[in-house]
């Protein structure tokens, strides 16, 4: 098969990936994939499967090996062209794997007869070109008003938003000095969708999320894709930045709970025992509570640099907390939290209608059939997965 | 005879490879992918003993989960060093590889509907499989339903479902009838196995699920 192999290097190289960020993405060794790429080896098809969506080349093409026809997704295509600088190559991976899953997302939908969302469209008027602490404060209530909280702390972002926004988790590289940390994208079929980097800390990844929302909500009037990484303008960043910290701890809860926990004075808020109690009230990481108490003016630069060199970790044991998974460098992500819910809950529907196997379901989502039969026990249906599920029947029925 | 990842992971997780082997005349033939040629090459297997060696690490040491994660990772672990044995993996010819993708590609859909799938498409493992048994003349082991239909469809002799071969090895006397029950009731149970129960009553003679 060594055509085989020489329409698996071309096209690999069309997407403008290494050997070894491709090699990486499909759970291979590089020097196999260099194998199969001379022909050294035949690949399993299940690779050839994988690499095909990889690099955005349906399966027939790559096996005749037609010159020319290898295109890259065009969603990747948006997102290299929104990013600010040069993309590394396991950014590059990221945005293709989104790009192929949220394919996959709207091609489901058909099989079920749903039509896609479409382009989504903010509940919210953009803000102006140069918004303050105080309009990210007064937008920070507004999103909270529309997800239906108080000022309380939030318990799950990525599934409170998932009726708005399509949320995925994947890895998009290691050195966030070069690497984005998500990205926003108003998909034309799917409608609002956001990736966000899995290579982060768990308590990172929440504030990204509500990083990108701000995107979704106030800049999706001007803008199709966002890429949050260096180099990205320093006005939108900053506002969706300011946005992340009051969506997750309004600043009004924040100097009510200080005031119940009768911490007056600056010297007394910035107790580490203080700012942990506060950090597990909102349910954060110990990094973004700090923030937020600078932000407010809690704490002094000096301050908010010695609190930052304490190890939440060992702070926590010591006061008989249970680690927050938000402050372990070293979270072990599961493969299925990686995505939005509602795509799981269509991926189940679709089982459960024998539209797809499981087999077929993991190698869409790219990872195990274990993982998909797991997925398939989860409890009972929630009451905004039976209302997916009315939708799916009745358009079902419509067919 | 070639079994699918279905029927190779549920012999496998149960503790019963070995019966397997028997019943497979000796060697267990599975396609590549489901397991790779080499152990540098993935596989379904692979990966499925992957998710249980996650769940070792998720659940506390000593729990039900812990124990069932743990067992079923060291019995995954005992198949798959079988390869070059007991265990082989066949590797499709380029005209097996061509029928599988046909059961595979976006574009093959209505080809697929007009053999009776009701799925979309197989996965490629399943894909493979049947494109070497039908192009072998071979029986085949899987429990995916649309699997036995497209392989039925290419001119298919006789497939077996891990229930048909667990049927055929009471039938044997390779396994009393209640561990048998209590193992497939446990696949189904504890290991999310989606199958169909097990029979009521005692298995009869025709339990052999061979046609």
């Amino acid at each position: 098969m060594k055509d085989l192999g020489r329409g698996l290097a071309l096209a690999r190289q069309r997407a403008g990936l290494s050997q070894e960020a491709a090699a990486e993405a499909v759970g291979l060794n590089r020097v196999v994939l260099s194998y199969y790429e001379t022909g050294r080896r035949q690949p399993p098809l299940g690779v050839v499967v994988a690499l095909a969506r990889l690099y955005g080349i349906p399966l027939p093409e790559l096996l005749d090996q037609v010159e020319g026809k290898a295109e890259a997704p065009a969603t990747s295509e948006i997102l290299y062209r929104a990013a600010p600088q040069e993309l590394g190559q396991s950014a590059r991976v990221g945005m293709r794997q989104f790009s192929e899953l949220v394919n996959s997302y709207v091609d489901l939908l058909g099989d079920f007869g749903t039509p896609p969302p479409g382009r989504g469209a903010s509940p919210f008027r953009g803000v102006n070109p140069r918004p303050t602490r105080r309009d990210a404060a007064r937008l920070g209530h507004e999103v909270r008003k529309f997800l239906g909280l108080e000022s309380g702390p939030i318990d799950d972002l990525f599934r409170l938003v998932d009726e708005h926004v399509l949320a995925f988790r994947l890895p998009l590289g290691s050195d966030l000095t070069s690497a984005p940390s998500g990205l926003f994208y108003n998909h034309p079929k799917a409608g609002f969708c956001i990736v966000v980097n899995s290579e982060m800390t768990l308590g990172r990844q929440v504030f990204t999320l509500a990083h990108e929302l701000a995107h979704a909500f106030f800049h999706s009037h001007e803008v199709d894709a966002l890429i949050s990484m260096p180099g990205a303008p320093v006005e939108r960043e900053r506002f969706a930045d300011l946005f992340a910290g009051e969506l997750l701890v309004p600043g009004d809860a924040l100097a009510r709970l200080i005031d119940e926990l009768q911490a007056w004075e600056r010297e007394e808020i910035a107790d580490p025992v203080v700012v942990v109690h506060l950090q597990r009230h909102f349910g954060v990481s110990y990094a973004a509570l700090l923030v937020r108490l600078k932000q407010e003016g809690f704490l002094t630069q000096e301050q908010y640099e010695a609190l930052g060199r304490i190890s939440p970790s060992t702070l926590a044991r010591q006061l008989g907390y249970p680690v927050n998974p938000a402050d372990l460098g070293d979270y072990e992500l599961s493969p299925i939290d990686r995505f939005p819910d509602r795509f799981l809950r269509l991926v189940q529907a679709a089982i459960r209608r024998k539209v797809v196997t499981p087999g077929d379901a993991a190698e869409t989502l790219g990872i195990s059939v274990e993982d998909i039969l797991a997925l398939l026990a989860r409890p009972g249906a929630s009451q905004s997965e039976r209302r997916v599920l009315k939708d799916l029947e009745s358009a079902a029925r419509a067919e | 005879m070639l079994v699918d990842t279905s029927v190779a992971r549920n012999f496998a997780i149960a503790g019963w490879a070995d019966y397997l082997v028997t019943l497979s005349q000796g060697v267990i033939r599975v396609a590549q992918g489901v397991l790779g040629v080499g152990p540098d090459e993935p596989g379904e297997l692979d990966r499925a003993k992957e998710f249980f060696e996650r769940q070792t690490r998720t659940h506390p040491v000593g729990s039900h989960e812990y124990t069932n994660a743990l067992t079923a990772a060291m019995n995954l672990e005992n198949l798959i060093s079988r390869r070059s044995t007991t265990l082989e993996v066949v590797v499709p010819t380029e005209q097996e590889l061509r029928l599988a993708v046909r059961l595979q590609a976006r574009e093959e859909r209505g080809w697929r509907t007009s053999l009776g799938m009701r799925a979309r498409r197989l996965d490629a493992g399943e894909a493979v499989s049947v494109a070497i048994c039908v192009s072998r003349n071979e029986e085949f082991g899987c429990d995916d339903e649309d699997g036995r239909i497209a392989y039925r469809a290419l001119g298919g002799k006789q497939s077996l479902s891990t229930l048909d071969f667990l049927k055929v090895a009471v039938h044997q006397g390779l396994l009393p009838q209640d561990e048998a029950r209590a193992g497939y009731e446990k696949l189904r149970g504890t290991y999310r196995f989606f199958g169909p129960p097990w029979p009521g009553g005692h298995l009869g003679h025709s339990a052999g699920g061979r046609a």
